[in-house]
């Protein structure tokens, strides 16, 4: 089922938590909504579930204005961050309470349990009282009981953040195989971005009640639509150095394989991953070394400015702190955007700046 | 497992505290018991503090003997803390759930108006209550001091209840919502189940006000038949024991006891959880 947000906006009382917005998953899509605290994400799947009301804006199943509907006749799949397993009832009968909220005869809604707890693997836990099952446990009755009836769209808000570290990339995998298996239109609320980017076939970024970047994931790492989504996504974060300010020095002398006029008004970015350590015609100072396992991250100092690098560990364990070493970013690999609107900036050919105003992030010349 | 470390001198102190507490709520039912249990010609003075023999003579006196009281008046006094009780936890449920969950502009005022309600005394209401179930004609009619009891329980039932609605998550309603389920299977199936620890103490104390009925009863209701065993006793008291036969009074006052001491130690563990987790009653 396709799921339309049209220009919805939301205030609680003086403040706006949503401005705006417009947004389309498109039937079996999964987007992720990501983006920090207080961005407005979760409100915006309250207003989708109807339990928010907004200033204006339209909610459309499948193009069919649902938007006074009660949320109890709306046939939506939600699973809570805290999961709100109803904890007085077994785990039997938590997955069975939408299939009686439905009146469903009672032989039928007992086969669709078993059949969906096997699915979920909590079969054999159907007797237990939620207070007896493990966090890991709880997150499968929950999605079991969003599940049991069908639902024409599955709401899933932070749905993995009450779960250790090393589950958590298990049970994303696991939610993505079954959505992609019953083509659920889902949307996914998270303030974590590589989970966004690992789930999702869009990834919406949110800031400030508005959607800053909708695109897939790997758009948006490559070539981020705006300054926000590009900080906020990929991790360590990527550089950015500012024509005018402190950093001057060194984003000039980047920029200018790339920008023929006098580059003003620009910020220039690389990802860590991008900067090349060992050779190239930066001299820069070794100020910290950072090991995260498979790679280093290494702190520089080019004159005034600091630039973070992520070296294969290998290379890492030579660096020490106050070595001299030349550093080099591939032109390609350098982001521009504009200072002022924060917006992506793309050069051609013969050095027209062009901004980005598509939030695909495919409205530039590359494309 | 104490939060903080209490001194040694905090500790006596302490103990001290619950000492005097306990003696000075649990003196008049052993004396009660002392008294009632013993024989009559032992009730006078000069008195000793323990009887040299034990008698249930004034029970049954009370009860059976000639012109006792009898069963009725405890009949009557279980129907005015049933009907209180069922009553109370029924108003006070939906009064709780309205301040608990609805944004109301004045909520916080209203619950504290509300508390100090609770604590007018039932003597206050007397003459009030006389003048209007007189001018509407309901003057003795048992239902309507039953209904005056149940209005002196609700103030606190709905405080209680209020608080006990706040401890169950929101997201539990949303869930059972976003299930399918309407209102009322919410009410059912979520919300009341997770209520009941909260809505048997509010029960419980309406029952015993119900029960241990006196004054409303004494001035409202002019059927002796329809008296509680709080105003039967009193009048049985002055007719067989000319106004001062202590031990027939003990006893009768024994009976009437049983079944609060019952519905407490049934409910004891509940009754604690709600009144000690002290969130029952915060604001």
């Amino acid at each position: 089922m396709r799921l339309d947000i049209e220009d919805l906006t939301v205030e609680y009382g003086q403040v706006a938590a949503v401005r705006g917005l417009d947004l389309t998953v498109g039937d079996g899509e999964l987007v992720a909504l990501v983006g920090p605290s207080g961005c407005g994400k979760t409100t915006t799947l309250g207003f989708i579930t109807g339990f928010i009301r907004g200033r204006s804006g339209r909610v459309l199943f499948d193009g069919v204005d649902v938007t006074g509907m009660a949320p109890q006749r709306r046939g939506i799949g939600y699973v809570f961050q805290d999961y709100a397993i109803y904890p007085h009832m077994t785990v039997r009968e938590n997955i069975r309470f939408p299939l009686d909220a439905a009146k469903t005869e009672r032989k039928k809604a007992e086969r669709d349990v078993d059949e969906i707890a096997g699915l979920m693997g909590v079969g054999g836990l159907l007797g237990r009282r939620p207070h007896q099952l493990s966090g890991g446990q709880r997150q499968r009755v929950a999605l079991a009981r969003a599940l049991v009836k069908k639902p024409v769209i599955l709401l899933l808000d932070e749905p993995l953040s009450n779960l250790d570290a090393h589950l958590r990339v298990d049970v994303r995998a696991e939610i993505r195989r079954l959505q992609l298996d019953l083509k659920m239109t889902t949307v996914f609320v998270t303030h974590d971005q590589s989970e966004a980017m690992a789930i999702a076939d869009r990834v919406a970024v949110m800031s400030d009640g508005k959607i800053v970047a909708l695109t897939q994931p790997t758009t948006l790492y490559v070539r981020p639509p705006s300054l926000f989504s590009a900080q906020f996504i990929g991790s360590p974060q990527i550089n950015i150095w500012a024509i005018e300010g402190p950093d001057g020095a060194l984003a000039r002398d980047l920029a200018r394989p790339l920008v023929s006029d006098s580059p003003s008004g620009l910020l220039v970015g690389a990802r860590p991953e991008h900067v090349q350590v060992g050779s190239g015609e930066l001299k820069a100072t070794v100020t910290l070394t950072e090991p995260l396992g498979r790679d280093f991250l290494v702190h520089l100092d080019v004159g005034p400015s600091s630039i973070r690098a992520l070296v294969p560990a290998t290379q890492g364990v030579r660096l020490k702190v106050g070595d001299e070493v030349a550093v080099r970013i591939e032109p390609g690999h350098l982001h521009l955007f504009d200072a002022e609107t924060g917006r992506r900036v793309e050069i051609d050919a013969t050095g027209t700046r062009h901004l980005e105003e598509n939030l695909e992030g495919k409205g530039g010349l590359a494309s | 497992m104490d939060l903080i470390r209490l001194s040694v001198v905090q500790r006596t102190l302490r103990l001290i505290l619950i000492v005097l507490a306990l003696l000075f709520t649990i003196t008049p039912l052993l004396w009660i018991i002392s008294i009632g249990l013993r024989p009559g010609s032992q009730a006078i003075f000069p008195i000793s503090i323990l009887p040299s023999s034990l008698t249930l003579d004034n029970v049954y006196a009370v009860l059976f003997g000639p012109n006792a009281i009898g069963l009725t008046p405890y009949q009557n006094a279980a129907v005015y803390g049933i009907t209180a009780a069922v009553t109370t936890a029924i108003a006070s449920s939906l009064g709780g759930y309205a301040l608990a969950r609805y944004d109301l502009k004045a909520g916080q005022a209203v619950l504290i108006v509300i508390l100090a309600l609770s604590f007018l005394p039932a003597a206050s209401r007397i003459v009030p209550l006389f003048i209007l179930l007189s001018a509407s004609g309901h003057y003795g009619d048992p239902l309507f001091v039953t209904l005056a009891y149940a209005a002196g329980s609700t103030p606190l039932g709905i405080w209680l209840m209020a608080g006990t609605f706040r401890q169950i998550p929101i997201r539990l309603e949303q869930a059972a919502r976003i299930d399918g389920a309407g209102a009322f299977l919410t009410m059912r199936r979520v919300i009341l189940p997770l209520a009941i620890p909260g809505i048997l103490v509010v029960a419980t104390l309406a029952f015993i006000d119900g029960w241990n009925a006196y004054s409303l009863p004494l001035i409202l209701i002019p059927k002796d038949t329809a008296q509680p065993y709080t105003v039967a006793l009193q009048a049985y008291i002055r007719e067989v024991g000319f106004g001062n036969n202590w031990s027939l009074l003990s006893a009768g006052s024994l009976v009437g006891l049983v079944p609060v001491l019952v519905v407490f130690a049934l409910l004891q563990r509940r009754l604690v959880r709600v009144g000690g987790l002290g969130s029952a009653i915060r604001g």
